[in-house]
């Protein structure tokens, strides 16, 4: 039995390790006498691709060892996208704000009712600021709430 | 003088009210910033530095190095808690320590690393006060061609870290050495891989990645199954290891402080390769290496005490040639420069009272970090008993603020997410992020030693075979290399046998 | 001056004037009132090392002089480059600061056109540097720079030198040396300062290049000897190793820290900064901390400093083209 999912894999671990081969080469190889900075990550790239070669293989043969399946993907999606907003907003909108709708997103996905999930999240936020950039000196971005 | 009165010298220095009061602040904030990853000890350090500057030279080193020897101890309890690795140091304890908390035995994990912990720093400090000196001249012999050999060697070990797929395993290492030459090359400094970004100069930082690959993987798995609320099982069985799992892991405590120790005292990545290489050999020894990966007490044992060991001995090159390991002790040797002590050869002769007090003052502060986290063990038990829900959103909180923190920039935020996805989707194909992470971390001293020995010897690769320490690394390398690859294919062998006898 | 540079003061001076039109003060009149906030000095490298120990010793008395606390944030990546950048895209006005090192803000930009050098950048004052100084293990065949010169002339390819990493306090150095002499001998990238030092006490290499502060306690107990001093005087602390120039091979190699600002800040708030630099390094307390990391302070204003920096700009600029092959 064919395991289309490993396949994909393998061939993502292939073209990196591709990509890792050409780009080696621009840098120039070398030879062992005469190291180039290309020469490291051309012997892993084609290491890389040897080895994705053989679980390519494998996983034609359907012998590619066990894999859970993706349960339901919806959580972790939503919790992704919104992590690509936040870091696009954090500088400009700062902390407190981002992690409020962050945390909220995640309690949400876990089914959290909404009269708990608005002031855990924003509790969160504010204590972690707080804690962090007040007693610990780790400089976190205030962004709107200059005041902070 | 003898070594006795040395050491009693020592303790007479360490032993006074304030020095102890400060030996247990120090103890009390590095086991606080252990368990918080946003702060690394170096970071710490850094900032109590001006706040050192009033206090005696050997007050100030003795709570510094309370605040190493204290994220040691505290930097597995995340690891075992939420699968978060604090240092690189714990990133092995997160594949079975973390297994153990699902399985409701958080406690015995937590009991184990905080006694092995203990064990191992006591019996390295035993050891720094015997043979220091001995030991500097050791480090002294690791020329580029020994630290490539080690670190090779090191880089074996992640075969002993897949759990059942070596091809995996070592496909994830290799794709882990790939990502560790992004940055500059070592030696020309030629941009390698960077796209342009200059972000990317300094490569991706440790604590991004593993926070990434393994705490935020671990939340985004949680969140597919709304229904199976319950990560960890809520009957907690006792606080402590018992007296079975004492039986199985003795031996691990005594031969992790033992790797801990030695590899330890060499500058570089000592603690981790230690912690792996301990890791790599109970699983070798192991009459059940299956259990490995899956909870095995050995699994915590070995590496929480090769590494306590070895931030202890990683002080040995500091106190004797005045050459720090590894950041946290370079924030050290600054606290020393600002009292006008200069670390070095001449420190023996010019400071006694310094080098033995801090010396003793390490044996003060295991005790205190022991005294203080047994009590903390039924604390951290029953943040677990926290709804997940709650204590996701904290984790992923956490890892935010550990990424952020790293160069204060969202840059790094967004790698730990690019990280996360990465090893959500892999984690799904049951590929180990373990062998991943510590190929990254060692590839760039892998490919940095390559090049200094293939310099050194104009091009040839006999140099590894000539010098007699690089040489016998090589060969262990080599067998641990054969030995589990033989062994599947006599499994197999065995199994294809059976299946075809009708 | 350039003619983007001149594009640059323009758009700059637009800017400042229409904002104080705006604002309704003059520009003399903030910098009359300079500074009424904390200032920011960014060190673009990691913590403990030695821009940062300087940094937090002069301005742990800047309350005093300033009339303003100085916060020092760190903010390191790139190897200084990231800093920098930052520095030199902040506003003008005295209020963010930049800790330079001749690696990223000389040596980087020349070199390999990245980081922000003194097109991008001016000067405020310098607090001090350090000379790179040269020494070879106590078992080498050589106990000058002349002796060591012999050699390595007489033996091609065999010495073996020690580097702190690419383009660094010993790499640079040495490559000037060897284009200077003409000597060949191969050059191994180390990880800093340290593991040089480190493989040069183990004797797997021969040669390196250090501060005086790291050096000194190997040259004392006798593992390493210095041969040369790369600065215009001898050192203090080494009152018998000769300087390069003196033994006839004109390489200085001076690694400074100096505070830069970004480009277009009014000269009254530079004046006002270098001038209460100037008394926080005159500070008893700051002297003597300095001291104790083994340096001494060598204040220069911004004229004077400026004006340095400009010319190793240059210098290196020719030279990483010549180097680079």
């Amino acid at each position: 039995m064919r395991k289309p999912g490993e396949m994909a894999v393998g061939l993502c671990f292939a073209a990196i390790g591709i990509a890792f081969v050409i780009g080696a080469v621009k840098l120039t190889v070398g030879v062992p006498t005469e190291p180039k900075p290309g020469f490291f990550p051309f012997i892993d790239g084609v290491i890389l691709v040897a080895l994705s070669a053989l679980f390519l293989v494998q996983a034609w043969r359907g012998q590619a060892g066990e894999s859970q399946p993706f349960g339901k993907i919806r959580g972790p999606a939503v919790v992704i996208v919104t992590l690509i907003l936040y870091v696009a907003t954090l500088d400009t909108v700062g902390y407190v704000l981002t992690t409020t709708v962050l945390s909220a997103v995640v309690l949400h996905v876990l089914d959290t009712k909404p009269r708990v999930l608005v002031p855990v999240s924003l509790g969160l936020a504010l204590t972690s600021y707080l804690l962090f950039s007040r007693l610990l000196g780790v400089t976190l971005p205030p962004g709107l709430l200059t005041f902070l | 003088m003898g070594l006795f009165e040395n050491m009693a010298g020592g303790f007479a220095v360490a032993v006074t009210w304030s020095n102890l009061f400060y030996c247990a602040i120090g103890a009390l904030l590095g086991t606080a910033i252990g368990v918080l990853p946003g702060l690394g000890p170096p970071a710490t350090i850094a900032l109590l530095l001006p706040v050192t500057l009033k206090m005696q030279p050997v007050s100030a080193v003795i709570m510094l190095a309370g605040i190493f020897c204290g994220a040691m101890y505290g930097g597995s309890t995340t690891s075992i808690l939420l699968n978060i690795p604090g240092e690189a140091a714990s990133v092995v304890t997160c594949l079975d320590g973390y297994k153990l908390a699902r399985k409701g035995r958080a406690g015995a994990a937590l009991g184990m690393s905080a006694i092995g912990s203990f064990i191992a720093g006591s019996l390295a400090v035993l050891g720094i006060s015997f043979m220091a000196p001995t030991l500097a001249s050791f480090a002294l012999k690791f020329g580029p061609p020994e630290y490539f050999c080690l670190v090779f060697l090191g880089l074996m070990m992640a075969i002993y870290l897949a759990e059942e797929s070596i091809l995996k395993g070592l496909m994830m290492a290799s794709l882990g050495l790939l990502f560790g030459t992004v940055g500059l090359d070592p030696v020309d400094g030629t941009h390698r891989f960077t796209l342009g970004f200059d972000r990317l100069t300094d490569g991706v930082d440790f604590v991004v990645m593993a926070m990434g690959m393994f705490g935020l993987a671990e939340i985004l798995c949680n969140l597919e199954e709304v229904e199976q609320r319950e990560i960890f099982k809520t009957a907690l069985k006792g606080l402590l290891p018992t007296a079975d799992d004492w039986r199985k892991a003795w031996g691990s405590v005594l031969r992790g402080s033992l790797l801990g120790f030695f590899i330890g005292v060499l500058p570089g990545g000592g603690a981790i390769i230690s912690s792996f290489a301990a890791y790599a050999v109970e699983k070798r020894l192991a009459k059940h290496p299956e259990e490995f990966g899956h909870g095995a007490i050995e699994g915590v044992a070995a590496p929480e005490s090769a590494n306590n060991a070895a931030s202890t001995s990683s002080f040995i090159p500091l106190l004797t040639l005045g050459i720090p390991g590894n950041a946290s002790i370079a924030m050290i040797f600054v606290a020393l420069m600002m009292h006008g002590v200069r670390p070095g050869p001449l420190l023996l002769t010019e400071h006694p009272d310094i080098f033995w007090g801090v010396i003793a003052s390490m044996y003060i502060g295991n005790v205190m970090l022991l005294g203080l986290n047994l009590p903390l063990i039924g604390f951290w038990v029953r943040v677990l008993r926290v709804p997940y829900r709650y204590l996701a959103a904290i984790v992923v909180a956490v890892c935010i603020i550990g990424a952020y923190s790293v160069n204060n920039s969202a840059w790094d935020v967004g790698m730990m997410l690019f990280f996360g996805v990465v090893g959500y989707v892999l984690r799904k194909f049951a590929f180990p992020a373990a062998p991943f992470i510590l190929a990254m971390i060692l590839g760039p001293m892998l490919e940095k030693t390559l090049q200094q020995s293939l310099i050194g010897s104009g091009g040839s690769f006999l140099t590894f075979f000539d010098r007699p320490i690089s040489a016998t690394l090589l060969i262990a390398a080599g067998l641990l290399m054969l030995t589990p690859v033989a062994k599947q294919m006599w499994r197999r062998y065995r199994d294809r046998e059976r299946l075809s006898v009708p | 001056m350039g003619m983007r540079n001149l594009l640059t003061k323009i758009v700059v001076g637009l800017c400042v004037a229409l904002a104080s039109v705006g604002l309704g003060v003059s520009a003399a009149a903030a910098a009359e009132e300079f500074p009424t906030k904390p200032v920011t000095l960014i060190i673009p490298v990691g913590a403990g090392g030695s821009h940062d120990l300087t940094a937090r010793a002069v301005t742990s008395v800047a309350a005093q002089y300033l009339g303003q606390p100085i916060i020092v944030q760190l903010k390191p990546g790139g190897g200084g480059a990231i800093g920098s950048e930052m520095v030199a895209k902040a506003a003008p006005d005295g209020y963010t600061l930049l800790f330079g090192g001749m690696g990223w803000s000389t040596t980087y930009p020349a070199v390999e056109g990245r980081s922000k050098g003194p097109d991008d950048l001016m000067a405020v004052c310098r607090i001090n540097y350090s000379p790179t100084i040269i020494a070879a293990r106590a078992g080498a065949p050589y106990k000058t720079f002349k002796e060591m010169l012999a050699w390595a002339k007489a033996n091609p390819d065999k010495l073996i030198f020690a580097n702190t990493g690419p383009w660094g306090q010993a790499d640079l150095p040495w490559k000037m040396i060897g284009k200077q002499t003409g000597i060949k001998t191969k050059n191994v990238p180390y990880d800093g300062g340290g593991p040089a030092l480190l493989a040069v006490l183990g004797g797997h290499a021969d040669v390196t290049g250090g501060l005086v502060t790291a050096l000194l306690p190997h040259i004392k107990s006798g593992k390493l000897n210095a041969l040369a001093v790369l600065d215009n005087k001898r050192e203090e602390k080494l009152p018998d190793t000769p300087t390069a120039k003196e033994e006839g091979v004109n390489v200085i190699n001076l690694m400074w820290r100096a505070v830069l600002a970004p480009k277009g800040t009014p000269r009254p708030i530079v004046d006002k900064l270098a001038q209460a630099f100037k008394k926080m390094t005159e500070d008893k307390t700051v002297v003597t901390m300095i001291k104790q990391f083994g340096d001494e302070v060598y204040y220069l204003g911004p004229d004077e400093f400026g004006k340095a920096w400009r010319e190793e700009y240059e210098l290196q600029k020719e030279l990483g083209k010549a180097l680079k092959k």
